[in-house]
């Protein structure tokens, strides 16, 4: 352990100081002495295995290994001035290479292998060995990403460690003894672990290397340039390695602040769909019914006119504009500059949309610091999985304990925190009871500020943990040992994920009609963040961060890609925010908020929606109604990677860059802003959100506002950005680019008070017995992943899990062929049988089914009910 | 199966040791008796549970040391250390000899299911090379006929 006393040492000579604490291996390198290594590596714990950092230090007998060897004051050590220690790290070289199979020229590692490296720096240069080689098996998968090669293997324990220290998956070891020793998994199993991808790169040898990338290119032959990754809301750094204009592996870029060095094997191993042969290479235009290739100008024609004769004939209220929560900022901001300024309109919006009282986590490594961890409606471990890989450290380095509040069981319930499996649309009742227990064990409000305390006891009256046990299907007990649990934390934190906030409309049972006004309908999810408030309050004001799915959901948020908001989510409604808007963009602006999603397919039920354009998103597939009513706008405009369902049904589909093709920025979900680079060109005639939405303004405005349209690249939208948002104007590009730039954080007026939430209990619906509650898996089949080929060998066919005292009743077995019936529709499926979810619900994972889970909805703010019928 | 008993047994050790792994050795051959003197994957998985390890761990732990057997075994298990004072003494003979007396090599049970022969290294009793183990009973200072009537006596 590291203390703030310092030592004093002599390593070749030099006068070194350091902290007491430390390894003669961390001092020497801090003082640019090198010392070579296998075994150690910086993020995992000193074991002491491969004897290549040998040192001499004076006074003890024989060589000692520096990478585990502490600093004491007055220390003499000898590393490369020591004939012996030389000698024997020579030595080691050698012997390590007697086995070691002579494969550099047909070795992924070549050219960036530690084992070569140290073998010319600190070997002896050739080989005295002339015996048979050992041999080992050397095509060995060890599941759908790695293959092993055991006689490349130095034995160096590095993949093991980390599996163990770090993913808290410990599946790789070394079987056997001496010179028989054999990495591999026990029986064969093939590895599970999300974060296997890792030990590739960690491994200082060949043994372990991508059974994606084998093959693809030599090293050298990549260039690297740094990315985001785009598929969760954590944003981890990385590089794409391309060559001949295609991904061919992605590595994670070290950000001590997100993704430390590593990244998930969704983000690394899923990148093909960049490259599919099915990304669109031109745009399409509707000619006798088929979307049929056309020009760029032909397109753009096409969609100017459009657009125009719609707003000529009906006005700016019948056109529509639906963003997205995966696209880049750049991109969100000129699509809704364009909708405001150029179509004239709010009605504007995108999916997934981040409520505006949810608040963003702060930190990510402040998560290793957190003693008890609430996950509520939240999976980090198939969301945000670097959000999870934060939590295990907190977990298994610091022994924290995670309380996780969700329908079905989560991998990180496998911590023996207590689980709280609530039935679908009783979650607040279930949290009103956990507040209750809470008071029950003596706990007030820590820090003394809320006014209200006392009146938090009288509401609570009801909730007590041993009467909501029948309508939230959790046991007292486990409602009691969570509070137990939070009553002692002294460093708690909440965080909270989508699926949580469909609990406030699901537990305040006011169903609003499709069509109510949409403030109405975001209020719906107040409830959910209110109770998710007070158990902060009540806790001492700990932190309560909001875990969204997608990449860029704050992104969109912010831009203001959204009916009530102007980017900094400013509202439409202030006239003086206008007025500096309008300004900007050289343009007026209409002052009357616009249409939801919701409120876009009222209109388009009722004929009033007659043009739309939708950026990089698929209602069509997530939502049946919709899908339906956007085939009756009459003119539809999609952009995007592939012909999607929605892009089926457009006039116009124009095809748009990946995130690898286009500079751009996004924030993760801890708010930073993160740049995002073009590594490639992109295939075809693709071309850039900013560049579409830029020629379609020009092609559309008047002459004298050509000028408001001039940006000739996404580095002149962001400079735009920066004067318009609030907070951006120190925005600060090289931080951006390097690690990300965290923007001023608004200042949160420190809550002070509870506030009541009457938690109601769902109706029963006999005839529809079951709850449905759907959630992510790591791998899917959605959107991106789909056209991801080398993952999609790891997606689970679709299925319905269901409790086996459901199963029971209902004469239900694992693997029996389902139909799920609501009474919206029904969907095929096949039966899981699990105590893994709670009584009285189903749960069915999303994007894995043949036909989307939406069937079963009817409207999308409620878990449906449904039987099970065979 | 592991019987009630053992799981109590290994939970009780477990709980004498701060860190799990320290434990494993003697759980693992708790399971192994009950399992009939080698370790299925099913053992490994039973301990592992119990001890709220890895079956990797465990299995890894069991494969290093020569005492837990991974294959089903005869009744008896013969275990020659072939280390160095013992080789000195001519244990790589004696080795040859038994494994002649039972039609195995090193690894392999006799076709009577009687014994098990497997080589090991050092078992500690140098002093008294050549050495074997039979179960949990040393045999030292070993000859020819000495081996002959250790294992006349053993059904
Ligand atoms: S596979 Fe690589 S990382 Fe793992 S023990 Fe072998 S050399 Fe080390
Ligand atoms: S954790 Fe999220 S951002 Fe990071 S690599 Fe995985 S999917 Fe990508
Ligand atoms: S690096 Fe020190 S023993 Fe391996």
């Amino acid at each position: 352990m590291t203390t703030d006393r310092m030592v004093h040492l002599t390593i070749d000579d030099q006068e070194i100081g350091c902290p007491e604490g430390w390894t003669v291996y961390e001092a020497a390198t801090a003082a640019g002495i090198h010392i070579p290594t296998f075994c150690h590596h910086e993020k995992l714990v000193p074991v002491g295995a491969c004897r290549m950092c040998l040192v001499e230090i004076e006074g003890t007998l024989g060589l000692q290994t520096s990478c585990t060897a502490p600093v004491r004051e007055g220390m003499v050590v000898r590393v490369h001035t020591s004939p012996r220690a030389v000698e024997a790290r020579r030595a080691n070289i050698e012997f390590l290479l007697t086995n070691h199979p002579l494969d550099c020229p047909v070795c992924d590692k070549g050219g960036e292998c530690p084992l070569q490296d140290q073998a010319l720096l600190d070997g002896p240069g050739n080989s005295r060995y002339v015996e048979e080689k050992r041999h080992k098996s050397k095509r060995y998968p060890l599941g759908e990403f790695i293959v092993l090669d055991q006689e490349r293997c130095v034995l160096c324990w590095r993949c093991i460690r980390f599996l163990d220290e770090w993913a808290g998956d410990h599946e790789l070891d070394l079987f056997g003894r001496g010179a028989g020793t054999r990495l591999t998994t026990f029986q064969g199993r093939p590895l599970t672990s999300k974060w296997q991808g890792n030990t590739i790169d960690i491994c200082p040898v060949g043994a372990l290397t991508s059974r994606i990338f084998r093959f693809e290119a030599r090293v050298w032959e990549l260039t690297n340039t740094p990315s985001i990754c785009p598929l969760c809301s954590v944003g981890c750094n990385t590089f794409l390695g391309v060559k001949n204009n295609e991904v061919r592996r992605i590595t994670p870029r070290e950000n001590p602040e997100i993704n430390d060095v590593w990244v998930c094997d969704k983000g690394r191993f899923a990148h093909s769909f960049v490259d599919h042969p099915e990304r669109l290479t031109t745009p399409l235009v509707r000619r006798d019914g088929k979307l049929e290739p056309a020009t760029w100008s032909e397109a753009l024609d096409v969609v100017a006119r459009g657009f125009k004769a719609v707003l000529d004939q009906d006005g700016s209220q019948a056109i529509a504009g639906l963003g997205s929560t995966r696209v880049s900022n750049e991109a969100s901001y000129l699509f809704q500059r364009f909708v405001r300024s150029v179509l004239q309109t709010n009605n504007l919006d995108h999916l997934e949309r981040m409520p505006s009282g949810a608040t963003p986590l702060q930190s990510l490594p402040n998560l290793e610091h957190r003693d008890v961890i609430v996950l509520l409606g939240a999976d980090p471990s198939t969301e945000a999985p670097l959000v999870e890989l934060w939590i295990k450290k907190a977990v298994l380095r610091h022994g924290a304990k995670v309380i996780v509040i969700n329908p079905h069981k989560i991998e990180l319930s496998r911590y023996g925190g207590p689980w709280l499996g609530y039935r679908p649309g009783s979650g607040l009742a279930l949290l009103n009871s956990l507040m209750r227990a809470l008071l029950d064990t003596g706990l007030r409000d820590r820090t003394g500020r809320a006014t209200n305390v006392d009146e938090v006891r009288a509401w609570l009256e009801p909730f007590g943990p041993d009467r909501v046990e029948r309508t939230t299907g959790v046991q007292a007990a486990a409602i009691r040992q969570a509070a137990e649990l939070l009553a002692q934390a002294k460093q708690p934190i909440i965080l909270y994920g989508p699926n949580w906030l469909l609990e406030g409309p699901a537990g305040s049972a006011a169903l609003l009609p499709t069509g109510a006004p949409s403030e109405q309908r975001a209020g719906l999810v107040r409830p959910a963040l209110d109770l998710v408030a007070n158990l902060a309050l009540l806790l001492g004001g700990v932190e309560a961060g909001f875990v969204p799915w997608d990449h860029n959901t704050l992104g969109a948020l912010e831009m203001g890609v959204a009916p009530d908001l102007y980017p900094g989510q400013q509202p439409v409604t202030d006239n003086r925010v206008r007025s500096r808007m309008a300004s900007f963009w050289g343009s007026a602006l209409s002052p009357v908020r616009g249409l939801d999603f919701d409120g876009m397919m009222v209109a388009a039920r009722e004929e009033g929606l007659k043009a739309m354009w939708i950026l990089g998103a698929d209602p069509a597939r997530h939502c049946r109604v919709a899908g339906n009513l956007l085939g009756q706008i009459p003119f539809l405009v999609v952009q995007d990677l592939f012909l999607t369902d929605t892009a089926s049904l457009a006039e116009v589909v124009l095809p748009a860059t990946s995130f690898a093709e286009s500079d751009g920025s996004a924030i993760n979900l801890t708010g930073r802003l993160q740049a995002v680079t073009a590594a490639k060109y992109p295939p075809g005639q693709a071309r850039a959100d900013w560049w579409i939405i830029t020629q379609l303004a020009r092609l559309m405005v008047p002459p004298k506002q050509q000028r408001a349209w001039a940006f000739s690249s996404p580095q002149h939208v962001l400079d735009e950005m920066a004067k318009v948002l609030p907070g951006y104007r120190n925005l600060d590009r090289a931080a951006m680019l390097a690690g990300g730039w965290q923007p001023p954080r608004p200042q949160e007026a420190q809550r002070r008070v509870f506030t009541r939430v009457n938690a109601v209990t769902p109706k029963e619906d006999p005839e529809y017995p079951l709850v449905l509650c759907t959630g992510r898996l790591l791998y899917d089949r959605g959107a991106l992943l789909h056209h991801a080929e080398p993952v999609q060998h790891v997606v689970p066919e679709g299925y319905v899990m269901i409790h086996p005292g459901d199963a029971g009743q209902y004469g239900l077995a694992d693997g029996d062929g389902v139909s799920l019936v609501s009474r919206a529709g029904r969907l095929r499926s096949t039966v899981r049988v699990s105590d893994e979810v709670a009584p009285g619900t189903v749960f069915a994972p999303l994007n894995v089914n043949d036909a989307p889970l939406s069937v079963l909805f009817d409207d999308r703010w409620t878990w449906p009910r449904v039987q099970v019928v065979k | 199966m592991l019987t009630d008993k053992s799981k109590e047994e290994i939970r009780r050790i477990r709980g004498e040791y701060p860190d799990p792994d320290s434990a494993l050795l003697p759980a693992l051959y708790l399971a192994q008796k009950d399992y009939g003197g080698w370790l299925p994957e099913e053992a490994i998985d039973a301990v592992a549970e119990i001890m709220e390890l890895a079956p990797a761990r465990v299995g890894a732990m069991a494969s290093f040391y020569t005492l837990f057997q991974r294959q089903p075994v005869g009744r008896h298990v013969i275990y020659v250390c072939t280390n160095v004072a013992c080789s000195l003494l001519g244990a790589e003979h004696l080795l040859e000899y038994l494994g002649h007396k039972l039609g195995v090599e090193p690894g392999e049970t006799s076709a009577d299911g009687r014994f098990t022969l497997v080589e090991v290294e050092c078992l500690g009793s140098c002093g008294t090379a050549p050495m074997m183990q039979v179960d949990e009973h040393y045999f030292e200072n070993l000859t020819e006929e000495k081996i002959d009537r250790i294992l006349a006596e053993l059904a």
